[in-house]
């Protein structure tokens, strides 16, 4: 779909050479004096026009960038690995968890193992001390 | 004083857009890009360099209006002429 966007020349008297000191000391700063007139009609645009009107207005450059973006997605489509590798990630984490949360239950039940041990050993020396 | 001028391209219909609902508030478009232009040149160029060039224009539109001498001049010199 080509859309035609009408361009239209506004056009700004100044005196010469105020203008020439102007362009001279903006070329400094990499400046140019249209560029920045450029900006400053977009600052107008978004100040007065309304944002309704706005979204209207640029319609057909959404159209655009969508037809980019669903382009760009395309023949992004192949290299899919970034999404899989942050998967793959998640499922790495999901193991780590696992295998702490059954790593948990392993230590309490060695502890458990300790101290019956304990207990055990304790009972045989006072089992020992008795008969002595 | 020579004018030049500078040309900024938009499209059509948002500069339509800008005119309609800057007129609604008394706004013109373009004495607020001359305003603006004002603007840059007092934030980019030197105050020395502003001086000079408002100096010069002066000079010059002084050069180019040559004031005739006026009648009450003329009397005052020529009777301090008379006293001497």
């Amino acid at each position: 779909m080509s859309v035609s966007t009408e361009k239209a020349t506004l056009q700004v008297n100044f005196q010469k050479e105020k203008l020439e000191a102007l362009r001279f000391y903006m070329n400094e700063k990499d400046l140019t004096v249209e560029g920045e007139l450029q900006k400053h009609i977009s600052n107008i645009y978004e100040k007065y026009v309304p944002s309704a009107t706005r979204r209207y207005l640029e319609r057909n450059d959404n159209e655009q960038e969508s037809q980019r973006e669903t382009t760009v997605s395309i023949s992004e489509s192949p290299s899919d690995a970034t999404p899989r590798a942050t998967s793959n990630r998640g499922r790495r984490r999901t193991e780590r968890v696992q295998s702490e949360q059954t790593e948990v239950p392993a230590e309490t039940i060695n502890s458990e193992e300790i101290e019956e041990s304990q207990e055990q050993t304790e009972d045989e020396n006072q089992g020992m001390v008795m008969s002595m | 004083m020579k004018k030049d001028t500078i040309s900024v391209s938009l499209e059509a219909e948002k500069l339509r857009a800008i005119k309609k609902y800057m007129e609604k508030k008394e706004i013109d478009v373009q004495d607020e890009l001359a305003e603006q232009l004002q603007k840059f040149y007092e934030k980019h160029v030197p105050v020395n360099v502003r001086e000079y060039i408002d100096e010069k224009n002066e000079e010059e539109s002084r050069a180019k209006t040559p004031r005739k001498p006026s009648k009450n001049t003329v009397v005052a010199t020529s009777t301090s002429t008379q006293q001497e």
